[in-house]
């Protein structure tokens, strides 16, 4: 019997067992017949050929033990085989294991981190069932969802099982150990179920503590209680000081918690303590909420569209401009959550992928080359009485083999990249931690290898059954067929266009970076320290009280010794703050009718050296001067952006505008134009700025301020100098968010400067993995072509020339292995545009250097061979193999 | 007949001998051919002869295939590949050294 039908039998074992029965029912019939024919009748025959038979079952059953025994025994002797015949080319089998390794490692590490942000789902249960909904104003798209909106879709919805709201916080913490400013998360009570955790200790909010005058009470995360209690088993009940306020702990959240929200990173959560039906003042919210058990989310949509339509004839007439015209949106959290990361990382995987054929194309061209040696091996086995079927699964057998042992060492390099990516990723995805190689790694580790070995080790296996090996004529020297030869350069001119596709992309996403980081920010963010610092309202009840204090610590920190120039602000740039929006009208301008709908500015409040310590440029009239306080005439400054959306390039100096939506507000002077600052990152345009004096400022700096410092000194020393400062001047309040602004410029970036490295290191494996199989491949045609290379030589070709036609084989490959890639490169790289900054993906600088790179290691991987050729020994090579 | 190695090696033996006369034969006929050459001497059970059908076939020294027999009934035929052949000689040259030995050897006590 064939393999084939051996295999198929085994598969189908029903099939066997029928061909067993046929066989057997075929053998008892004819007994019966012989019986019959000797006379007996038929019921005699059929009595005693049945009792001959025996036990039939049993027959049954010792019949197909055969069949699995001796398949077991020769797939045993396959795998001994296959680990001889590697040890015996020890070359090979490293290079080959070593490819594997890294192809199987990196592509492993890649998809577990893909799998871990992307695809796990959220740690909450039925996650797929959880949305974010808000109402979305109509002038700015922003999400802002009132309390009254929130109060009604809780009442009146008839699609969620749950809903709930949250605000960001911070408070400044005392009582246990130092003083330090935690961030926190006002929640109402239904956030529990709306997500879906019970705490680990202790209890979640009741229904009273959400009201106004509730207690205050607190729950932490488990991170906070370890770090700050120590995990202290009795922490229930404990009691700790936020802003001024005693509050009592009831309980402790599970850890592995997860804020669903990425931009709030809660210590603790209080209870929302606001009377959210309050319609005069409008607090602000995110909601989110569960669908109830088969409701859609655009079910959903409708029902709590259709309840915030009703709401807004509640709302009074002076916030019509802001909520008329609004629409909800809906947005499973998922996608909230993980949405911005997916099509990078998707670019990360494919490219990787690329790097794996790569390899695998290594792998298969160097058996291809190493299967003509093997060819009076097969011919000997094969004349020994081995089937061909058999041949091609000791192959197959033996390119597992290979493959699995890469594998194995690969994932243990997967294993130890991925810790390295926990540590290292933790600031640019908040779900850095919880990156693991899971059984979904390791399954996908083991399906590669195995898709791997069987696909590509069927390339070299078939080819051995079908392709004729030429001998020479009374040698037994072996040369490759012309079609083996070509399969290889095809195989190579493969491995060349995806290394140059992978090239290009790196040379696109460096480019695009290099761009990113010349731009100019605004700002000069070297040698800048920022700190923030918070005035409990409790200690300082009165803006004229916070005020004085942070005229006064300015004046100190700038005496302070080494520092140029120091400022206060209400927004530091790159840090991702909220900035506060005014509507601004103009006078004199057009348009400036309705002041609800004036168009909104970024407001900033900020001490005169403010430009001077970020060395912003002024551009045209002033900047502010300590003349300019509350007892002169209100000015500001306004950046470029201000000037190009609300004068249209006018000259702005001396114009006035009217910064607030309120009817008969005082009209402020504007004095001076800066240059744009890149406050929300290198890649983003400049907001529309308009800056205050702080001192001037109407409303009271609710998030307090922050210090800029320019100086010299290091930062560590200085921040302990503030601190003092701080501390000096009153004590126990907290001085937090201290980094250099370079920090925050590198932190801004990071997740580009990280994408750029992936993709160049994989650019860089690529090029590595295609230089070894070029060198790898000319190597083996060298060695069999010696004996037609010595002739050449024998024949008066000159060492040089010799050089010359071994190496074009190889330009061959490379000319046309750029070619293909260039092309695939311009049909690819459309897929990273959305990565790259002011860079085109057809950009002809990254695709020229790309080529020229590839092919420059491409002829160095050739020449070594080539070079070898060139040196063959006419006598040694013409002697009979 | 038992299923100790040296049985199943004679057994594969008959066998084998067996197809090498007959040329195309099936199971049962494999059965009454021995039954009958050996002068009803040795008995081939059902048990012990498809088990080692199967695994010779395994091994690549038979093939088989399902026919007509004349008797209008489907069976399966098995054949001696060349492989067979040559593990034929193998086996007679090695029963014969075998029995010699023993011959050889109780003449002696």
């Amino acid at each position: 019997m064939s393999l084939y039908n051996r295999f198929v039998s085994l598969l189908r074992s029903c099939q066997l067992e029928q061909d067993v029965e046929d066989e057997l029912h075929s053998h008892l019939e004819m007994h019966i017949a012989e019986n019959v024919e000797a006379g007996m009748s038929e019921e005699d025959a059929r009595r005693e050929a049945t009792a001959r038979f025996g036990n039939k079952v049993a027959l049954k059953e010792n019949t197909r033990a055969v069949y699995i025994v001796a398949w077991i025994e020769s797939v045993l002797q396959d795998l001994r085989f296959g680990l001889r015949t590697l040890r015996k080319s020890p070359s090979f089998s490293l290079v080959a294991v070593a490819t594997v390794t890294l192809s199987i490692g990196i592509s492993t590490a890649v998809f577990t981190i893909v799998n871990s942000v992307l695809l796990r789902h959220l740690p909450y249960p039925e996650a797929n069932r959880l949305i974010s909904a808000t109402t979305l104003d109509p002038r700015t798209h922003l999400p802002v969802t009132p309390g009254p909106d929130f109060v009604a879709w809780r009442d009146q919805n008839t699609t969620l099982a749950a809903i709930a709201a949250y605000n960001s916080d911070d408070f400044n913490f005392s009582g246990v150990g130092e003083p330090a400013r935690i961030p926190a998360a006002d929640v109402t009570a239904g956030f529990f179920s709306t997500v879906g955790i019970q705490p680990q200790l202790g209890r979640i909010f009741s229904a009273a503590e959400e009201e106004p005058n509730g207690d205050h009470v607190a729950i932490l995360t488990d991170q906070f209680w370890r770090e700050r209690f120590g995990k202290d088993p009795n922490v229930l009940d404990r009691k700790m000081t936020l802003e001024g306020h005693l509050f009592t702990i009831i309980g402790v959240l599970p850890s592995g918690f997860r804020f669903p929200d990425n931009a709030i990173k809660p210590s603790i959560l209080v209870p929302l303590q606001y009377p959210l039906s309050d319609d005069q003042r409008i607090i602000i919210l995110s909601v989110i909420g569960r669908l109830k058990e088969g409701v859609t989310e655009q079910q959903a949509l409708a029902d709590l569209d259709r309840i915030s339509q009703a709401t807004l004839r509640r709302y009074p007439a002076k916030f019509m401009g802001f909520l008329a015209g609004r629409s909800v949106q809906i947005t499973n959290l998922h996608t909230l959550l993980v949405g911005d990361l997916r099509k990078p990382l998707l670019i990360i995987m494919s490219a990787v992928g690329f790097v794996l054929l790569i390899g695998c194309l290594n792998i298969t061209s160097l058996q291809l080359a190493r299967a003509v040696e093997r060819t009076p091996e097969m011919e000997m086995r094969s004349a020994l009485g081995a089937k061909r079927g058999r041949l091609t699964r000791q192959l197959l057998t033996e390119n597992t083999l290979l493959y699995s042992l890469g594998a194995a060492l690969g994932v243990c390099l997967a294993f130890v990249t991925v810790q390295a990516v926990r540590s290292a990723g933790a600031k640019i995805f908040p779900t850095a931690t919880t990156i693991s190689i899971d059984q979904w790694a390791l399954a996908f580790a083991a399906v590669v290898t195995l898709l791997c070995a069987l696909l590509f080790g069927l390339v070299p296996a078939l080819w051995l059954n079908k392709t004729r090996i030429i001998r020479n004529p009374g040698e037994g020297r072996l040369t490759t067929s012309r079609g083996q030869r070509r399969l290889r350069k095809i195989l190579l001119v493969a491995e060349v266009s995806l290394a140059l596709v992978l090239l290009a992309a790196a040379g696109l996403m460096i480019r695009s970076f290099d761009r990113l980081v010349r731009v100019n920010a605004g700002f000069n963010p070297s040698h800048v320290l920022t700190a923030r610092v918070t005035l409990a309202e409790t200690e300082f009840p009165k803006v004229e009280e916070q005020i004085t204090f942070f005229d006064t610590l300015l004046q100190r920190v700038q005496a302070l010794p080494g520092v140029d120039s120091a400022a206060l602000t209400s927004t530091v740039p790159l840090r991702g703050e909220q900035l506060m929006n005014v509507g601004v009208r103009i006078e004199g301008e057009p348009g400036a009718t309705e002041p609800k709908f004036a168009p909104m500015a970024s407001l900033l409040s900020i001490s005169p050296d403010y430009f001077r310590a970020l060395q912003t440029p002024v551009i045209a009239g002033r900047g502010f001067t300590d003349a300019d306080n509350k007892n002169s005439i209100p000015v500001a400054v306004v950046n470029q952006a201000f000037v190009r959306k609300f004068l249209h390039g006018a000259d702005p100096v001396t114009r006035r505008l009217l910064p607030s939506a309120r009817e008969n507000s005082t009209p402020v002077s504007i004095v001076g134009v800066v240059a744009d600052v890149r406050d929300g990152g290198l890649d983003q345009d400049s907001s529309v700025q308009l800056y205050r004096p702080y001192d001037q400022a109407s409303t009271p700096a609710a998030f307090g301020m922050a210090i800029l410092l320019r100086s010299r000194i290091d930062s560590e020393t200085l921040a302990a100098a503030v601190r003092r400062e701080v501390e000096a001047l009153h004590g126990g309040q907290p001085v937090f968010d201290v980094s250099t602004m370079d920090q925050l410029l590198r932190e801004s970036l990071a997740q580009r400067r990280l994408s750029m490295m992936l993709m160049a290191c994989f650019a860089g494996m690529a090029l590595l993995l295609a230089a070894v199989g070029i060198y790898g491949v000319m190597s083996y045609s060298v060695a069999q072509r010696s004996h037609e290379i010595g002739i050449r030589i024998a024949v008066g070709c000159s060492p040089g020339r010799v050089l010359r036609f071994v190496l074009s084989e190889a330009t061959w490959i490379i000319v046309l292995g750029v070619c293909s890639g260039l092309a695939g490169s311009l049909w690819l790289t459309r897929f990273i545009a959305s990565l790259l900054y002011k860079t085109q993906p057809f950009d002809p600088l990254s695709m020229i250097s790309a080529a020229v790179l590839l092919a420059a290691i491409g002829l160095v991987a050739g020449i070594v061979p080539a070079y070898r050729a060139s040196r063959v020994d006419p006598i040694v090579a013409l002697r009979a193999e | 007949m038992g299923t100790t190695d040296q049985l199943q090696g004679t057994l594969d033996l008959l066998i084998l001998k067996t197809l090498a006369q007959l040329g195309t034969i099936h199971g049962y006929g494999i059965v009454r051919h021995i039954q009958r050459v050996s002068d009803d001497l040795l008995r081939v059970e059902e048990g012990s002869l498809y088990p080692a059908l199967h695994r010779i076939e395994q091994v690549g020294w038979i093939t088989s295939e399902w026919r007509t027999s004349e008797t209008k009934r489907r069976a399966k035929y098995y054949s001696l590949t060349s492989g067979g052949r040559k593990q034929l000689a193998k086996e007679q040259a090695n029963w014969e050294r075998v029995v010699r030995g023993v011959s050889t050897l109780i003449k002696f006590a």
